[in-house]
């Protein structure tokens, strides 16, 4: 069965960004998917109006890795560049770096801030960029890769985890004469007092550097002064790069199974393009297997995903009505659920797909989204308004909000079973268009199958305690089930 | 196929909970004389493993009393030998272990002396990675717990019958030790945690209901067309609940009697103790407690003088001793006291000689401990080699912890070490 046209539109966003937003959903619903995919594609002329602090204020400091963390997560909610935010987190993981090795933010930041600008651009620059950059060079010991004691850290994940793939095209002795054109490698490590050059900035330490003539992939590499560099060109142009990538993209935004077709219009797109990422994703986003049934929901959401989502989702706002993220939340809820940023488990960065699920990160899940729901300080919701949430809808009946709530936060991709279980849950089908408009359940349905009137539950604190139990309930029916977990 | 069974309760036992009761003394005392069968079947069979995070002062665990080089490397820190515990003629025990030296009189206690691997790393990180995935040689991402897991229902040794859940990890977070792809073992801090969370605003009936309709969900086809993932979301999901709920109700129906530390590794083994009531067919259990990195002030001192034998290596090994007591007697009062080995391991020793901060660095090899009813006591393996000593002076590894492994696996849990470790590594025989 085809997409629809709405399914098609979320399931283009939800892969390319973190939500959507219900405004992000309409103005793509305005624009259409081809309008929608060029726009994300092509974010260059795009004027961010984020705040500059990230939502932060004049209390961020950079020098605190939970600062970064809160506005990448601000960038990744609200930049209107979702993709190239969804891309950014793609090289973090793909180049997965981490603070604890590093223990610098400043070059943490650095890094990150080259991904960003390079995350829709070109993966020849990328590569060498990312060779050359600090945190890369603690990560994988390049600065300590000399002449007499090469290291063969960065050589070996180089080719085996950024573009050949484990053991697809290398062999144990090319490792090691790779490891030779890097030797000398090193970054400054703090700002030369003259001004010549900044804390770091690249350079080769000429004297560390192995000149002799490398034998890699069978073809000599005669010494030169840029002999890494040219190395790298071997792997940027090596047949099974393209491939490598294309691979790893079609499981991070289409399905773990692969589509062959896909995979290799993906890679034919690398060489054509001259290396252009861009260029691939659009290949990869136009492709059917893109938009095919069995792509669509096929994902389990990443943590990122699953909480950002539901911010994005449920439309967040703060006191002043403006978007927002409860930081401490997400953060410690991310951490809970396994993705620190800034942080991968290991060079290999963060499980994928359905690695994500099990029985402790489900039922955290479930609990986030009830503490998200149903948290409340000094008789306000902490987080979200649920009445006010579904009174925006301008539904006034159960049928009505079941079918909307399901359109907006799950394509309205439900089962029969799954809505009669939702009404069911929500009680007698009675419209409720009183209170000027505020949806009202009667009744609940108590476990034998009896109606139970609210009348004979203790009375209501406030009007939003009473009205907001069943909202809060349904809210929490469809962001707890199997489906939602889905992308 | 299912990731894992079930298991149900006894059904007089699921049939008292349900109700909210304790069981008469009459049905656990019953369950124990079933239970406690001289030989514990392969399936009955527990590993419990006791992560000392830091670097363990190995020398200041087991101390070589009888070697005076120990005495002048460590001028500062060094247990005198009036106040260590007999053990041998040249090795004491450090007088926190009291309560582990008298597990070891009742050949309860297996000490390995000097286990390390070759080329010892000193990063914690590194060398515990290599502790986790049993491979010195190069990083990888699985680890030994875990492919034993993912392993023992496909050939390799006995698999637990219908076990609901193979391993858990008793903390905050997953040890790279149980990771493995495809199988994910669950973090639990404590039993009351595991549990489905609602709406405090709601009334009961409201909650109950939302409970079921939750679980009405769980059991249908939620969307028209499945999608891939839906139906192992759905299972997994449906397992959670149903853990969840085995879980609370032995919340509600089980306190261990024992008073357990309540810092370190206290409160994991109690709830270690609550998971094996909650008879979930877990073999593998992972607790960790952190501290060991002792690089200053490892012992007291008072107006300059140092006091070897009290301070923060001295209050983690009480920890340790006083935890195990808690839990060995606790099994005892449960009657799974025959079924539990106890694995303790540390990601690397530490230097022979002291530092001037009344510490010591990273070092490489250490002793380790096997406990329970199960395990040959006694000492294995050579005392340390001061003559011998690898090019940072610390002592050199003589047992490869693999073999402590491949001991575990095969003579405890029955499965193929090989299959687990990847290689052959001779066995120390510490399982009676």
């Amino acid at each position: 069965m085809p997409l629809t046209r709405d399914q098609a539109i979320y399931h283009l966003l939800r892969r390319t960004g973190f939500g959507p937003s219900r405004s992000e959903f309409r103005r793509a619903q305005a624009d259409g998917f081809s309008a929608t995919l060029s726009r994300l594609l092509d974010d260059e002329s795009i004027t961010e109006t984020l705040d500059p602090t990230d939502g932060l204020g004049s209390t961020f400091d950079a020098t605190r890795i939970d600062h970064l963390r809160q506005a990448w997560l601000y960038r990744m909610a609200f930049s209107q560049k979702q993709l190239r935010e969804k891309m950014t987190f793609f090289w973090h993981n793909h180049f997965a770096t981490s603070i604890d090795t590093v223990a610098d933010t400043g070059f943490m930041t650095r890094q990150i801030e080259f991904l960003r600008a390079n995350a829709l651009g070109n993966f020849r620059t990328l590569l060498h960029g990312i060779a050359k950059d600090p945190a890369m060079m603690i990560l994988l010991d390049t600065r300590l890769n000399s002449k007499n004691a090469p290291n063969e850290n960065f050589a070996r994940e180089v080719m085996e985890l950024y573009t050949l793939g484990e053991g697809n095209g290398y062999t144990e002795d090319d490792v090691k004469q790779a490891a030779k054109t890097f030797t000398g490698w090193r970054f400054r490590t703090s700002d030369d007092p003259a001004g010549k050059w900044k804390k770091g900035d690249f350079f080769i330490q000429t004297s560390q550097q192995d000149t002799s003539t490398k034998t890699i992939f069978g073809q000599p590499l005669p010494f030169s002064p840029d002999q890494g560099e040219k190395f790298l060109d071997r792997l940027v142009q090596h047949p099974n790069t393209g491939d490598f990538l294309a691979r790893k993209l079609f499981r991070f935004f289409v399905a773990d199974t692969i589509d062959e077709a896909t995979v290799a219009a993906v890679a034919k797109t690398y060489v054509s393009s001259g290396y252009s990422i861009a260029a691939m994703l659009e290949t990869l986003f136009t492709s059917p297997a893109f938009l095919s049934d069995s792509a669509y929901r096929s994902r389990v959401k990443n943590p990122l995903e699953f909480l950002l989502g539901l911010v994005k989702q449920l439309g967040l706002v703060n006191a002043s009505g403006q978007p927002t993220i409860p930081y401490p939340f997400v953060v410690q809820q991310l951490r809970a659920l396994g993705l620190d940023l800034y942080d991968p488990p290991s060079v290999k960065g963060w499980p994928d797909g359905a690695e994500w699920l099990g029985t402790t990160p489900l039922l955290t899940r479930a609990n986030q989204v009830n503490s998200l729901l149903n948290a409340t300080s000094q008789g306000k919701p902490t987080y979200f308004d649920a009445v006010a949430f579904c009174n925006a809808t301008g539904q006034s009946t159960a049928e009505g909000l079941v079918t909307e709530l399901a359109n907006r936060l799950v394509d309205g991709d439900i089962s029969a079973s799954f809505r009669e279980s939702l009404l069911n849950y929500v009680g007698p089908r009675r419209a409720a268009a009183t209170n000027g408009g505020v949806f009202i359940p009667v009744a609940a349905k108590a476990h034998d199958g009896t109606d139970v009137p609210l009348a004979t539950e203790p009375p209501p604190v406030t009007t939003w305690t009473g009205q907001g139990i069943k909202v809060r309930g349904l809210l929490y029916l469809l962001l707890a089930s199997p489906t939602y977990q889905l992308n | 196929m299912l990731p894992f069974a079930r298991r149900d309760f006894l059904k007089a036992g699921a049939y008292l909970v349900s109700l909210g009761m304790t069981a008469p003394a009459f049905l656990t005392r019953t369950a124990e004389l079933v239970e406690a069968a001289p030989v514990t079947p392969v399936g009955n069979r527990i590993l419990v493993v006791m992560q000392w995070s830091g670097g363990n002062d190995g020398l200041n665990t087991i101390v070589p009393i009888g070697y005076p080089e120990y005495y002048a490397a460590r001028p500062r820190i060094a247990i005198p030998q009036a106040a260590a515990l007999p053990l041998t003629a040249t090795l004491g025990w450090h007088p926190s272990l009291a309560k582990i030296k008298a597990r070891f009189d009742q050949s309860q206690v297996a000490i390995i002396q000097n286990v390390g691997y070759p080329n010892p790393n000193r990063s914690h990180f590194r060398s515990m990675d290599i502790w986790h995935t049993a491979e010195p040689s190069k990083p990888v991402s699985q680890g030994w717990l875990g492919t034993y897991v993912a392993n023992c229902c496909n050939g390799v040794g006995a698999p637990a019958p219908e076990a609901d859940v193979e391993a858990w990890s008793v903390g905050s977070s997953l040890p790279l030790a149980l990771w493995v792809q495809h199988v994910v073992v669950p973090t639990i801090s404590s039993v009351a945690s595991f549990s489905f969370q609602t709406d405090g605003a709601a009334p009961t009936a409201e909650r109950t209901l939302r409970t079921s309709t939750l679980k009405q969900i769980l059991s249908q086809t939620t969307t028209a067309n499945p999608r891939a993932y839906e139906e192992l979301t759905r299972t997994i999901y449906a397992d959670a609940v149903t853990t969840s709920e085995k879980l609370q109700a032995i919340a509600n129906s089980y306190t261990p009697r024992e008073t357990f530390p309540t810092r370190g590794f206290g409160p994991p083994l109690r709830t270690v103790c609550q998971l094996i009531q909650a008879k979930l067919g877990t073999r593998i259990f992972y607790v960790q407690n952190g501290g060991f990195d002792t690089h200053s002030n490892q012992v007291a001192a008072s107006g300059g003088t140092p006091s070897p034998t009290t301070g923060t290596h001295a209050d983690l090994l009480t920890n340790f001793a006083d935890s195990v007591e808690a839990f060995l007697r606790e099994l005892e009062n449960i009657g799974r006291l025959q079924d539990v080995v106890i694995l303790t391991f540390s990601e690397f020793g530490r230097r022979l000689a002291d530092n001037d901060s009344l510490g010591t660095d990273h070092g490489a090899a250490a002793p380790l401990f096997v406990i329970g009813p199960p395990v040959k006591g006694g000492l294995y393996g050579n005392d340390p080699d001061f003559k011998n000593l690898d090019r940072s002076k610390d002592i050199q590894f003589q047992i490869d912890f693999r073999s402590v492994y491949a001991t575990i696996i095969k003579d405890w849990l029955g499965g193929d070490p090989a299959t687990v470790l990847g290689g052959t590594f001779a066995p120390v025989p510490f399982i009676a």
